[in-house]
């Protein structure tokens, strides 16, 4: 278990920036996960933190001490890579084994340790197998299990669970989370898919083009997002983009292109005739038939209805809008190519500064 | 999918490849076994004068052994070499890359009597012998850059991951490439080994200008016999070879699979 600190790292690859200026704290038995589209950074960052490669400026520092020119195999982390990298000409026991051969651990311990850690992976009893005789989700689980029985300061997760079907995806999803909890390893995970990153991590780190875009834990991200950019990556967001034109007390009024005016609350100090832009969960809209006193209403016609189990997604045309609302099973919905009308409380959404 | 008829044809079709490459081997094997004094086919009479002949002749024996030793060396050391060079231009990326992969390929469009006749040169100039040594080495420039073909082809498959993750789990450079990169390579290496021993032995060109009395490979032995005599010791010499051959990849399908050493499953 360690501490992490991320002080003003860059790096460079020929003049191109892969991270820019990224400062992140991560305390003991935290788990982090650094989510983005590809290319935002996150892989260069994990290597940074594994030693693969060094960073052109700034420091990691894991437990107050700085990592600069510590080759990998002295740095004490465990790596699970995106294709798992089993070693295919050694079976799962020497698999496992590996890191406790090289720190010198006597042969009676290290099938101890072993055998526990397969335990802890739900495989024991595969350990003379090799890795081709695998499925996929086996040979994730010993490339976890080799990666935490060297019992790492720092558990670096690859995407590990991009190469699993759906189902697994899910089900390995809460396993790592439970078992990093059980053996509480300060872990960064990374991953492009925000599923995966809510349902992990304490807190999710958002990045995009080698920058950090907001860092918080999965529920404050996602329902006061900074900005267009982070409410449109976490979850579905609806943008209305406008002026303001009027600020009230802890309200703001936002006149739209349409010339409509919409009241929402005004959080992040705007002042009048700024460009901001209001961001919408589809959950927090509703359908009806006639306008809603004391809400914020939309009209437009209803250019499509999903109809998905639990609940309808729906699409509200109106002028150049395209509105995306969810609705409950057995909530209002209409007909397609209906007129209506969608609403939502001024306290819903977050005013965002463009 | 192929029609059946088409599909028939082309199983005629590949039987007369099989009797075009094989049948000239096929053939001289057969003469080696004959009761003439002179080279015919079909042979008029059986016997194995001809391979009592060989072992009456020390210095195709000796040449035998000097192949031997030649191939053996010059397979050996172009691998290590080959597998040295093949990590530098497959795992690093550095300025002059593509000028040194281009640089250790050429010997490939090379033509042997060229190359042999500039090595003669460079060994008159500055006095130097030509002995098993300086054929060694004329067959190591020679087999190269198959050996870097080999071996580049197995380090590709290894995934930088694999090697990556040895290391987070504590193993430094050195292990790394030990334990995990090299048993992973190890096919390919065994595959470069084996052809670059079979390319060495075959070599006739290049070796020409090289070899001297006291260091002269089997197939340069044949091809200066061959020019004064035409009698059927060069045909017992061959099948010998071809005997050698054939062992050799009973064994190395009985130990490896010959198809897995050159990739093919």
């Amino acid at each position: 278990m360690a501490t992490v600190e991320i002080n003003d790292v860059t790096k460079k690859y020929n003049g191109i920036v892969a991270v820019s200026g990224l400062s992140l704290r991560i305390s003991h038995g935290e788990f982090v996960a650094l989510l983005g589209p590809s290319g935002c950074g996150k892989t260069t960052t994990l290597q940074m933190l594994a030693g693969f490669i060094e960073p052109t400026t700034g420091e990691i520092l894991v437990d107050s001490c700085s990592v600069r020119g510590v080759p990998p195999h002295k740095r004490n982390i465990g790596v699970v890579f995106q294709s798992y990298a089993l070693f295919p000409h050694l079976n799962v026991f020497d698999n496992v084994g590996f890191g406790l051969k090289m720190r010198g651990i006597a042969p009676a311990d290290i099938a101890k340790r072993v055998k526990r850690a397969l335990g802890i992976v739900q495989l024991s009893s595969l350990d003379n197998r090799y890795p081709r005789e695998l499925s996929g989700g086996q040979q994730q689980r010993v490339a976890l299990a080799r990666a935490i029985v060297i019992e790492p300061a720092v558990l670096l997760l690859d995407e590990p669970l991009s190469n699993l079907d759906a189902n697994l995806r899910e089900q390995m999803r809460f396993e790592i989370r439970e078992i990093q909890k059980r053996v509480g390893i300060t872990t960064v995970f990374v991953t492009h898919d925000q599923n995966e990153a809510m349902a992990a991590a304490d807190r999710l780190v958002v990045m995009s083009k080698g920058e950090i875009r907001q860092v918080g834990t999965a529920q404050e991200i996602y329902e006061t997002p900074v900005d267009p950019f982070v409410a449109r990556f976490i979850g579905q967001a609806n943008l209305l983009r406008g002026k303001v034109t009027d600020v009230r007390g802890d309200e703001a009024e936002l006149g739209l292109p349409s010339g409509q005016r919409i009241v929402a609350r005004n959080r992040g100090g705007a002042t009048v005739g700024q460009a901001a832009v209001l961001a919408l969960r589809p959950e927090d809209l509703h359908l009806a038939s006639q306008v809603q006193a004391g809400m914020n209403n939309i009209t437009g016609k209803l250019s499509r209805l999903n109809y998905l189990g639990s609940y309808i997604n729906a699409e509200l045309r109106s002028g150049e809008l395209s509105i995306a609302i969810t609705v409950p099973r057995g909530g209002t919905i209409g007909r397609e190519g209906e007129e209506i009308f969608a609403y939502w409380p001024p306290t819903a959404g977050v005013l965002l500064q463009e | 999918m192929i029609p059946d008829k088409a599909r028939h044809l082309l199983g005629v079709f590949a039987v007369l490849v099989c009797i075009f490459s094989v049948a000239p081997v096929l053939v001289i094997v057969l003469e080696s076994f004959t009761s003439s004094d002179y080279i015919v086919f079909p042979p008029p009479g059986l016997s194995f004068k001809w391979y009592v002949e060989f072992a009456k002749r020390p210095e195709f024996v000796e040449s035998v052994f000097i192949s031997a030793i030649v191939a053996v060396g010059a397979s050996m050391i172009a691998t290590a070499m080959g597998t040295m060079t093949a990590i530098g231009l497959v795992r690093y990326q550095f300025f002059g890359h593509r000028l040194l992969q281009n640089l250790f390929l050429a010997p490939l469009s090379l033509p042997g009597l060229i190359f042999g006749l500039a090595l003669l040169q460079f060994l008159a100039r500055y006095g130097l012998p030509r002995n098993v040594i300086t054929m060694v080495l004329a067959h190591i420039i020679i087999t190269l850059p198959f050996a870097i073909r080999f071996v580049s082809v197995a380090l590709v498959s290894v995934s930088r991951d694999v090697e990556r993750a040895a290391q987070s789990l504590g193993a430094n450079r050195l292990y790394t490439f030990w334990h995990v990169t090299l048993p992973l390579i190890r096919p390919g290496m065994v595959a470069s080994f084996v052809f670059t021993f079979i390319l060495s032995f075959d070599e006739v060109a290049a070796s020409l200008f090289v070899a001297s009395p006291g260091a002269m490979t089997l197939p340069v032995r044949i091809f200066v016999y061959i020019d004064q005599n035409y009698d059927p010791l060069v045909t017992s010499v061959s099948s010998l070879l071809v005997f050698a051959a054939l062992i050799a990849l009973v064994i190395i399908e009985r130990t490896l699979g010959v198809g897995r050493l050159f990739g093919l499953r």
